[in-house]
């Protein structure tokens, strides 16, 4: 099957670095808000930077609730990325509670309440490993992917209530763990950015492609 | 502790002075921040120092040709005083913005971008020089010009605009090599809740341990040290992971 492979563009997102990661993997790309276009992906990446109810917002103003839906539908390869992942799910607590996409079931809520005394600085923002707790199967856009690895994170919130189908890869921050990578069926998410991960983030990307 | 490679852009050549004066050209702006990638850098800082004076930043083409093959986050500073200038710079590729000269103006332009873009997208950027033992004067224009205002009373007002990170760079310490000025950072890391990034003054290694001892720094901004080839990204990196076990 020839892969045509999308970046979602609702205007959120350091776009072009999204763009420029996936040429480096040695694709083309479409970068779109047509429905139309969407609903013709092989993959569709959704990028994301900010916050979650204007990014919700946005999202359904450009009518794109029905294409993804579609898209998980026929199987398509989805990948979220950072805000993007979390717009996945069923709902987030930023500033207000907001309805997701709910493609996977799931609640985002600030980082503190993934676990108890957690007096640290937020946002997360900086390199970490994400292999350090595991649940489910392994994630196959993990592959060649080392424990010694490190992401870059930036985010103040993080995921929780998800079901027992989801495979999650966790990371930790101070003594917060979260999920880092998660997957159910074709559809991926990454807390951090690949794209702004050096030569590993850069190895996740090209792992989704060759899905 | 992130490392990040700070670039200081003057007419498309970076540029390295002693205190912000006294500037000469070091390199090729986008080469040196291939190599700082390739070693190893966790972040880039590209800084127009002469935006804010001649009220523009030049910094977007710069930074579109750096991100095809850069692939770690890029702050830009220097002249940012409108959602135009910052619309035009994350288009191109910026992942994060630092504002300082704009705020003492008209400081809602913090509080549109943070709107906008979000927290985590938009640093608060505080040059400072020391007048006395325990306090410090706010500069603008890329520490040329005054604001009589205190950096302690600066960091507290701005505090409710929820910025992502404190870009503070001490005027004194920078390009001087001499060590960062550890006073200012444990002042600063006592009163705010915002992350930090220690700019100038990096000179060696026991700098880092010197600073880490005193404040809580989630990052350090190095440029002479690394453009002239003092010490490696790498080097500073296994130094920073030793002083962590």
């Amino acid at each position: 099957m020839i892969k045509k492979i999308i970046i979602i563009d609702y205007g959120l997102g350091n776009i072009l670095s999204i763009k420029n990661a996936v040429n480096h993997c040695g694709h083309n790309v479409i970068v779109t808000s047509e429905r139309k276009i969407i609903e013709s992906a092989s993959h569709i990446i959704l990028p994301g930077v900010g916050a979650f109810p204007s990014a919700m917002r946005r999202f359904k103003d450009l009518d794109l609730m029905d294409a993804i839906h579609k898209a998980k539908k026929r199987k398509v390869f989805i990948l979220g990325i950072c805000l993007g992942m979390q717009l996945l799910f069923t709902d987030s607590e930023e500033f207000e509670l907001t309805s997701g996409i709910n493609l996977i079931k799931g609640n985002v809520v600030k980082l503190d309440k993934l676990g108890s005394n957690f007096n640290s600085k937020l946002p997360n923002i900086g390199w970490r490993n994400c292999e350090i707790v595991s649940s489910g199967k392994n994630i196959n856009i993990l592959k060649y992917i080392s424990s010694s690895d490190k992401f870059y994170f930036v985010h103040s919130y993080g995921l929780i209530n998800y079901g027992k189908e989801l495979n999650v890869s966790k990371s930790i921050y101070k003594n917060i763990e979260f999920p880092a990578v998660v997957n159910f069926e074709n559809i991926y998410g990454c807390q951090f950015h690949p794209e702004k991960s050096g030569p590993q983030g850069l190895k996740i990307i090209k792992n989704f492609l060759q899905l | 502790m992130r490392v990040i490679a700070r670039l200081d852009i003057k007419n498309e050549n970076v540029i390295k002075g002693i205190n912000f004066e006294g500037l000469r050209v070091v390199g090729n702006p986008n080469k040196l921040a291939k190599k700082y990638y390739i070693d190893g850098a966790d972040e880039l800082i590209y800084s127009d120092c002469v935006a804010s004076l001649y009220g523009r930043n030049n910094l977007a083409s710069l930074v579109k040709n750096a991100v095809k093959d850069i692939f770690i986050p890029i702050t830009v500073a220097g002249g940012i005083r409108s959602e135009d200038d910052a619309d035009l710079l994350m288009k191109n590729g910026s992942d994060k913005l630092a504002i300082n000269t704009e705020l003492f103006k008209n400081e809602i332009v913090g509080k549109t971008l943070i709107q906008k873009y979000g927290s985590q997208s938009i640093l608060l950027s505080i040059q400072a020089k020391k007048i006395s033992k325990t306090s410090w004067e706010a500069y603008v224009n890329f520490g040329r010009d005054k604001t009589d205002m205190d950096v302690m009373e600066w960091i507290k007002k701005m505090s409710k605009y929820n910025f992502g990170e404190l870009l503070l760079t001490s005027v004194d310490a920078d390009g001087v090599s001499g060590g960062f000025d550890v006073e200012l950072y444990e002042k600063a890391s006592k009163i705010t809740e915002i992350p930090i990034i220690a700019c100038g003054g990096f000179g060696k290694l026991n700098h880092i341990q010197e600073l880490k001892k005193y404040a809580e720094i989630e990052a350090i901004s190095i440029s002479k040290a690394l453009h002239y080839e003092k010490i490696s990204i790498k080097e500073i990196k296994e130094f920073i992971e030793k002083i962590n076990d």
